[in-house]
């Protein structure tokens, strides 16, 4: 076996006895890995040297935890909790203005490209002495009485008049 | 810095059934069910953070900042993974924000690949000082000279135990990265110790 060869089963073997740790490993790559192992002496040694790294990691003590750690955990918590609140309740105000602001800016818009005719406002009837108020029949016959003060000579005399 | 004796790992699956009624209640604004979820994880996510930026105050400042990640984005989460899951990629997050930080204050030296290979410049945790075990000593120092990505990878793996599924989904990546990235790993690791410590 060449030294390229040689590379590449160390490079299998190493691949499969990860697979094995992790629990991993198919059937037919355990019987590959046990033939491996069998036939090939750096396949041994690699397995011995995994499985003691292995041991290695997972016997090292685990970190002291500092104390007070969950309490300050706890405070920091509590904080962004609170800061939240406020810019939830900034941002709700900020919409609420964005939203009025857009409503009214929409409403002055269309008031001046003329908008429905009802827009402007609630029609104000006029009172009875209201100067645009259109003259009945009986007013103008008070205010312009016909010359014999018949209906019909009344109106055929309003006709001439608005002729003329 | 001291240490503790390790107790049994809790397999992070354990309390998913519970975690989730309490993420629930935590979500309806139950102040006291993301309490008991901080009771219940501060220590797991506090060793991570610790074997990942290798000092005690800045994996402190890393935990606290998860919590503070994960409170503020709880509405966010959607039980795809599990909230353990979800704590641990929020504080790779948070730990590789804080080495990035120690890499601008120059505590970390700086390596041809960026982040991913930046090393500490020396063992910070005395750790080390009070194994009796010269293989354990020995791999604690290597962690230390290890990449980043390769020292999040193996703490994932070896230390927290978690599958190759939720490692994925902790760094956001295929199974296949994960894989090829802790063998590598392994290999860089065992280079670094060589074989006057573990044999091979």
């Amino acid at each position: 076996m060449n030294e390229h060869e040689n590379d590449e089963r160390i490079e299998r073997a190493e691949l499969l006895i990860g697979r094995e740790l992790d629990g991993r490993l198919n059937e037919s790559e355990a019987g590959e890995l046990e033939r491996l192992r069998a036939g090939f002496a750096p396949a041994r040694d690699l397995t011995a040297s995994m499985r003691n790294l292995r041991a290695a990691l997972r016997n090292e003590p685990d970190p002291a935890i500092p104390e007070g750690l969950f309490d300050r955990i706890v405070e920091r918590v509590a904080q962004v909790r609170a800061d939240v609140r406020v810019e939830s309740a900034v941002l709700s105000l900020g919409r609420r203005l964005a939203v009025a602001a857009a409503v009214l800016l929409l409403a002055g818009l269309f008031a001046l490209a003329g908008g429905f005719s009802g827009f402007a406002g609630p029609r104000v009837e006029a009172g009875p002495s209201g100067a645009r108020e259109e003259p009945t029949v009986e007013d103008e016959l008070r205010a312009h009485p016909a010359p014999d003060g018949s209906f019909v000579n009344y109106l055929r005399w309003r006709f001439l008049r608005r002729e003329s | 810095m001291p240490v503790t004796t390790k107790g049994e790992r809790d397999g992070p699956m354990d309390d998913q059934s519970d975690d989730r009624e309490l993420v629930q209640q935590a979500k309806d604004g139950s102040e006291e069910a993301f309490t008991r979820l901080i009771e219940r994880y501060h220590e797991r996510i506090y060793r991570i953070a610790s074997r990942i930026v290798r000092n005690p105050e800045d994996a402190e400042e890393v935990t606290q900042e998860v919590f503070a990640r994960a409170v503020a984005a709880l509405d966010r989460f959607d039980f795809r993974a599990s909230f353990y899951t979800w704590l641990v990629s929020i504080a790779r997050n948070a730990a590789f924000d804080t080495l990035r930080s120690l890499q601008r204050r120059s505590r970390f030296k700086q390596t041809e690949d960026g982040l991913d290979n930046y090393v500490a410049e020396e063992s910070v945790d005395p750790v080390q000082a009070s194994f009796d075990n010269e293989a354990v000593k020995s791999v604690v120092l290597a962690m230390d000279r290890l990449g980043v990505r390769d020292r999040t990878l193996l703490v994932l793996r070896e230390y927290e135990d978690l599958q190759y599924e939720e490692i994925a989904r902790v760094l956001g990546c295929s199974i296949g990265t994960v894989e090829s990235g802790i063998h590598r790993a392994r290999k860089r690791l065992r280079a670094l110790l060589g074989s006057a410590v573990i044999g091979g």
